[in-house]
Parts: C-alpha cells; structure tokens; sequence
C-alpha cells in the first residue's frame, strides 16, 4: 500500500499518522447507527440527482405556451418553469427517473433523519458529551423540511401553488413582523413573479450549503467523540467497542450507499411521484380538492384543520387563526426539541458524561414522553388528510374532524400511560440482568484501563 | 449483529486452510470451478433473455413491417452483432474479474497471525471473534465469493441493460429498473465481501474523556487573554471594530428593502372601485338575467380578469331568504351577492357552492361560509367572514360594483383593519 500516490501526497502533507488513526477507527455495530448514514446517503443522492435536474429547470414564471410532446397540455399557457417541469419528465432521456428519484430521495431524507432522531431520543444519546450534536441534528431536520418545502414549491403546478399560497399565509400571519417576514421572503402579495426563482435560489444554493456544513459539524463531532455504545460486556463510559473503519466499516457502509441508492432508483423507476402534469399549470382561480402537502409537514396541516377558528385583537392588531397551528406550534414544537438535553436534565438530574445508552425502559417517563408526541403526530397526520378519509370511509367530515379534536389529545396520553407502565414493568423484570452487567463492566474496567 | 455476545472468550485463531492437504485443496478448487461455471450460465442467460426482450421491444418501435421477417432469420444487421459481441465481452470480464476476486480474496483472508497482547489499543489486537465454534470458514468464504460474483454478473448485466435501454431511448420503469439493479449488485457485492470474506474482529479501545484537562484549559485561556490585553490596550482598534460591526449589520439590513417592503400598501386593499362591471372570465358583462337563484359563477372586475386577488363569487339566492345585516341591506340587488373567492383562512379560493345549504366552501381545509348572512364562517377553521362586494345594477341591466371589498381579502395580518 506504500504506491506513488500515497508516497507523493504524504511526503507533502504529513498524513501517516492520521490516516492510520482513521483506519483504526472503531464504529458500533448495531444496525440502528446506520439510520444516519441512510439519511446522510440519501443526501448525496438528492445532490446528484439535483445537479442534473437543475440542468434543465428553468426558474421562471415567464408566461409561455406549452407545445412538448405531452400532448394533453398542447396550447396551455403555463409558466416556463412548469414547462420546464414537463420538458424533464416527457423530453429528457432519464428524466423523469431522475426526477422522481430525487423526490423519494427526499422522502427517504427526511424519513431517515426522524429515523435516527428517534433512535437518539429513546437510547438517550443526547445527554452529555452529545447536546451540542443534538441540537446541529435538529437544525439538519428543520432545514431538510424547509428545503423539502422549497423544492416543492418551485414546480409551477397547481398542488405547488397551493402549498405556497398556505405558506405564504402562515407567515403572513406572525404578529407584528408577519407581514414585513413575507415581502421579504416571497417578494410581495403570492402569486408574485419573484418567488419562484428566491426559493429556486434558497433551494438549491443556500439550504444545501447549510446542510453540508451542518453535516460536516455533525460527522466531525461524533469523530471526535466516539459513538455510544448499547449496553453489553466492555461496553462502558470509558471504553468502546466496534469495528474498525477498515476495511470492515467501509465495505458495509459504501454497501449500504449502494443498496439505498437502488431503492431510490428502483422506486424513481417504478412508483410513480408528484405526476406534475396531472394536477396542471398552476392557475390561481383553479381549485384543487382532496390536495395535501407532502407527508413531512402534514402534521402542521393536521394541526391548521383542528385548530378552532378564533381571532382575536391585541390593541388593534389582529391575531389570526393561522397563526397558533402554522406558527406557534411547529416553532414551539422545535424549540422543545432543541432544548429537550437540557430539559431532561432537570427530570432526571443526571449531569455526567454518559456514553453507554440506556434501553428506552430505562427511563420510562423520557420514553413515555416520546411515544405520546409520535402518537400526537400520527393523529395530526391522519388529521391533515381528513377530507380524503372521511371520503373514503363515508363518514360525514364534520363529525369526523370532532372526533379527531378529541383524539389528538386522547391518544397521547393513553399511549403515554401504557408506554410508562410497559417501561416499568419491563425495567423491573430485567433488573436483576442490569446490575449484573454493571458490575461485571465495573470489573472490566479496572482490569484493563491504565490507573 | 453482536459477536461479542457469542464470547468474550479468546479462542485459537486457526486460518481455515493451514491445515490443508493438495488434495483437498485442488477440491475445493474444483467445486468452486463448477459454482463458477453454474454462476456463468445464469448469468449469460440472464443477459441473453433481457437482450431477447429489449430487442423485441426497441424492434416493434423503429422497424417498418415490412422488414420484420429478417427479425427470424438471426443476425443480421450491424448493430445485432454489436450487442452480442458486447454480451460476450461483458461475460469475458466477468470471468476475468471473479478469477481476479478469488485471488485477491485468497491473498486478503491469509492475515497475519495475531501476536501476544502488548498494546491494548492497535488492531493486531482485536478480540478476534471470527472463529465461532461450529463454523465453517472455508466454507463461509465459498459462499461468499460465489454471492459476490453472482452479484456482480446481476450488475454487469443490468449495465447493459441501462446503457441499451437508455440509448435505445427506453421507458422509465427499464431505466429506474435496469439502474436499481446495477446499484444493487455493486452494493450486495460489497456488502457481502464485507460480511463473509473478510476476518470480522471487534476492537476495544479506552475513550478520552469528553473535557479539556484543567492544565490544558489555564493554558488556553492564558494564551486568549494574553491576545485580548494586546488588543484592549489599543483603544482605538475596538472602537473601529465595533462600528465597523455595526455598520456592516446596518447595511445587511437596509439591503434587506431590495427584498421588497413595506407591505401595507399593498395588503390593505378593497380591490374593487365603485362602478366597475363584474365580468366573467372570457370578460363578458355579468348582467341581472345571468343566473338562476342557486347558482354560483366566478367573476372579476373588467380591469383585472383572472387575477388571484380580484377573483369574486358572485351568487343568487332567493331574496326573501337573505338574513344580511341592516346595513348591508341594499348589497344584495335581486338576490345577487358578491364575496371574495380568496379564502380568510389561508388564502386559498373558495371554489365550491352547496346549493340547498347556501355554503361556500373552501377545498384546502374545508372551511363553509353562509353566503345568506354576509358569509360568515359556519364550520371548519376560518374566523373571519368573507369579505362582501356591494352591488348595483345600472340602467342596461349590468352588475356593477357599489365600492370596495368591506374588508381587505385574503387571510388575516398583523395591521389588518
């Protein structure tokens, strides 16, 4: 392995010692830290798939006349970015495969970053050394989500449109700087010409690029810091226990790369996504009924179909419905879970550095905790697509949406109740186990650090 | 997933072929020739059946009718030869590169013998867990070459597949099925060489502790403070840092006007101006004789046809069912009534009329509005009614706008009156 090339660079850069620390690097071997690295892959994936549709996207709202080879929207006026849209899917080789990769390439994005948000949050690897990566994770979510927002915004059909005109509403409605925030961001009173090509530009310039960065911090803080480890003989605060980076880690981590990117292409290929054709040019007098927005923000949509409409003035200045669901709560939402580190200190009053997980029974209210704001949002989901369910199964929406008011409150704490218990009855059957492999790591331990 | 669970213990690190006879080395050989040759045919039938059926397919899309008998009679024309000639090159490498694997995979498995523990934290140490009892690692490694090369001739095979397809100009199912395929071998080859061909170990090693020794850290603040009383002594230099600071946030912010506000110009707006026609999208008059009590039809000031804030709902009740307040009284001519189709909730239009019920009603979230009282909201999350147009008909029997909208429509702002 001592090559020219390895010869030439290190006589130059001194690396040796480095790259012989990063070869023997050790990783877990539990298949729930890949969660990460699925949505970390999933990224590269978006970034070559974006590369090449930005080839062809046009981000204009130029009004132009459609003569492609779709021959259903023949002589439709649309703008020239939808036309480009609908050039990419009909007239581009392996265009509507990238394209559609790079829409589940999204999904599986911000799927695998929940993913693995999740798994942090019920091992408890945010506590101490690991909160300032906690709170770079969820900064990753919320940009992953704005700029899943951005890229569905800037196709000029009519579903596109819509979600971009709920946006803008959203915004407009913060207190006292709402409005000055949306001319801002949207360039004046939606539709405008000048949004398409801002969130063009937040799509694929500035987001990602913050994404990356943030990724970098990210990857670069759990090098230097050494994963955890889940319970197990030697597996202890001051020991870690793995396989090294290589040659291992590497073929099963490029091999997952592989493999994900085959599901991509494998569902690019064959499940049809976002058909932009069929709902047509956006058209801001057309109605589009039975429309939601995608899967990642359907809890906030949930939340704006449930929240009661009540206004109200603050001397003079209205506050208007939108505001508490499409604003207050997704902001409140992320600010609980960016201090959650620091706020589960105070429950369980645990300050020292932990790099052992604990099981999710371990601490029965964190995990009962967690289990009732996923059951919050899976009602909030079904909520935001409550005009189709009630279509489906012929109930009468109204009644419906009552039902799901009481159940977005009712299902969490029944699951909450029954996580807490399961925890606790679990914690105590294992808990003879548990110290018997806290001691024996206690021993191992002291036979194998230097004093 | 845990192979230290099956033991902690060390057990002796025998590689599988040190004890090897020729004989039963020249067996094994020779079963791996016939997984090899086994491999090969499925491959190059694999290969031969998706050329069958690409060719078939790109033939009923290029190939006059006329010119379909020479299909049957075999190789014909220059590019048919091309593609088999390519088929066979590819199954050429393929042999080529999984004789190249076994070598390789024989040279990688001989590792060197683990030595005495000396230094707990170097690779020569790690617990080596690769011998479970009861495994057999010959046989463990021939399974995974022969997964690896099966997997790569999948991935030389859905290679073709892609460029053909592609440069064929294929659909999109061949494509995505064709690229998934290729990505899958690359990734199932690797994953298995990594799992079944090379020595899994697992390593211990101690971790730093998560913070700074104290030394270390009195070091660096020394060093910092030693640079801040540098700096603070010349007084001059921060005072210029500061404002250069502020300045530089003062224009960030003022470039932030490029961007487009002050907005409330532009949000609080009636829209309509006493006197203008309601006209309908294809710009004709909306006259008294329109519309049936019942119906619905979308309408816009004759100045601003088809734009998203002008758009208005004009309806027609029965007028002894109006329940308008007092002083919208005279709004309503002949039981015609005029609301922004721009929704109050979230801005999106009001596009559906139930007749018998007299609700618009808006598709995003469902939102009804009575149109009979000044369309307040009845159901679903809206607050705030739709704003009205006040009507008038002129001497011709034209609709005309009495004023503007009586509030500004759209959903609700911060400021709005």
């Amino acid at each position: 392995m001592s090559g020219f090339p390895a010869r030439f660079v290190d006589s130059r850069l001194r690396l040796a010692r480095i790259t012989r620390r990063a070869l023997n690097h050790i990783f877990p071997d539990h298949w729930s830290f890949m969660l990460g690295e699925v949505a970390l892959y999933s990224f590269v994936i978006l970034v070559e798939t974006g590369i090449f549709l930005a080839m062809f996207y046009k981000d204009s709202t130029v009004q132009v006349i459609y003569r492609g080879s779709y021959h259903a929207l023949d002589g439709v006026k649309m703008s020239a970015a939808y036309r480009s849209m609908l050039h990419i899917s009909f007239d581009v080789p392996a265009g509507l495969l990238i394209r559609q990769m790079h829409h589940w390439a999204c999904d599986i994005f911000i799927g695998a970053i929940i993913a693995h948000q999740a798994r942090i949050f019920f091992t408890g690897a945010y506590r101490k050394p690991r909160e300032l990566n906690w709170i770079v994770g969820v900064t990753l979510l919320l940009l992953a989500l704005a700029n899943g927002y951005f890229g569905y915004s800037v196709g000029g059909d009519l579903l596109s449109g819509a979600g971009m005109r709920i946006g803008y509403a959203i915004m407009l409605s913060v207190p006292v700087i709402g409005p000055w925030l949306t001319f801002i961001t949207f360039g004046g009173t939606v539709p405008v010409t000048a949004t398409i090509p801002r969130f063009y530009a937040l799509h694929i310039f500035v987001v990602p690029a913050l994404i990356s960065l943030l990724i970098g911090a990210h990857l670069w803080m759990i090098w230097w810091q050494l994963h955890t480890n889940y319970p197990g003989p030697k597996r202890t605060d001051k020991l870690i226990v793995g396989s090294r980076l290589w040659p291992s880690y590497t073929l099963k981590s490029l091999g997952l790369f592989f493999l994900l990117f085959a599901v991509v292409a494998m569902l690019g290929g064959l499940v049809q996504i976002d058909p932009v054709w069929v709902y047509g040019p956006y058209n801001p007098v057309a109605i589009l009924p039975g429309a939601q927005p995608d899967w990642y923000l359907g809890w906030v949509e949930g939340a704006m179909r449930l929240f009661p409409g009540v206004n109200f003035r603050i001397g003079g200045y209205l506050v208007p419905e939108l505001f508490w669901p499409g604003f207050f709560f997704p902001v409140m939402t992320f600010a609980v879970l960016y201090c959650w580190p620091f706020i589960e200190k105070l429950i369980s009053l645990d300050f020292r550095p932990r790099n052992v997980l604990r099981w999710p029974y371990q601490q029965p209210f964190t995990t009962a905790l967690g289990c009732a704001v996923a059951a919050m949002m899976v009602v909030l989901e079904f909520a935001g697509g409550d005009d189709v369910v009630a279509l489906a199964s012929h109930a009468r929406l109204a009644a419906f949406r009552e039902l799901l008011r009481v159940l977005v409150f009712v299902v969490p704490v029944l699951t909450g109740i029954v996580a807490y218990l399961v925890c606790v009855w679990w914690r105590r059957r294992r808990a003879s186990d548990d110290a018997a492999l806290r001691a024996g790591n206690e021993a191992v331990e002291e036979l194998t650090l230097p004093q | 997933m845990n192979e230290e669970d099956k033991g902690g213990r060390s057990a002796p690190n025998d590689r599988e072929d040190a004890g090897k006879t020729p004989e039963e080395r020249a067996k094994s050989e020779a079963r791996g020739v016939s997984w090899l040759l086994l491999g090969g045919v499925i491959g190059w039938r694999a290969i031969t059946s998706v050329v069958n059926f690409l060719r078939r397919s790109n033939k009923r899309k290029v190939v006059p009718a006329a010119e379909t008998t020479r299909e049957a009679s075999g190789l014909e024309s220059p590019a048919e030869k091309l593609l088999v000639g390519g088929a066979e090159a590819g199954w050429k490498a393929v042999q080529l590169s999984a004789r190249a694997i076994s070598k390789v995979m024989e040279e990688h498995t001989r590792g060197k013998p683990p030595g005495e523990i000396s230094d707990l934290f170097d690779r020569e140490n790690d617990t080596n867990l690769d011998e479970e009892e009861g495994v057999n690692v010959p046989r463990r490694e021939r399974r995974g070459t022969f997964l690896v090369i099966c997997a790569m001739v999948v991935m030389f095979a859905a290679a073709i597949g892609f460029m053909f397809t592609y440069w064929t100009g294929g659909n999109n199912l061949l494509l995505g099925g064709s690229l998934a395929l290729f990505l899958a071998g690359i990734g199932c080859a690797m994953v298995f060489w990594g799992q079944l061909l090379t020595v899994r170990r697992q390593a211990v090693a101690p971790r730093e502790p998560s913070s700074s020794s104290p030394s270390e850290r009195a070091a660096a603040t020394r060093a910092f403070e030693a640079g801040v009383q540098d700096v603070r002594r010349r007084r001059l230099l921060r005072w210029m840092g500061g404002f250069g600071a502020a300045f530089a946030a003062a224009i960030v912010v003022s470039l932030m006007k490029s961007l487009g506000f002050p907005p409330s110009a532009a949000l609080d707006t009636r829209v309509w101006i006493r006197g203008q026609r309601l006209v309908s999208l294809d710009k004709t008059p909306v006259s008294v004789n329109s519309l049936q009590p019942g119906s619905m039809m979308l309408v816009f000031p004759e100045n601003a046809v088809g734009s998203e804030k002008t758009q208005t709902v004009l309806v027609r009740v029965r007028e002894e069912l109006l329940r308008l307040p007092q002083e919208r009284k005279d709004w309503a001519p002949q039981g015609y009534l005029a609301y922004s189709r721009v929704c109050t909730h979230a801005g999106c239009a009001v596009g559906m009329y139930e007749t018998t019920t007299h609700l618009l009603m808006c598709p995003c979230h469902q939102s009804t509005f009575d149109v009979l009282d000044g369309a307040q909201p009845t159901g679903g999350p809206a607050a705030r009614a739709l704003p009205q147009l006040p009507l008038y008909v002129d001497g011709a029997g034209v609709l005309r706008a009495a004023g503007g909208f009586s509030e500004p429509p759209g959903p609700g702002f911060w400021g709005m009156p």
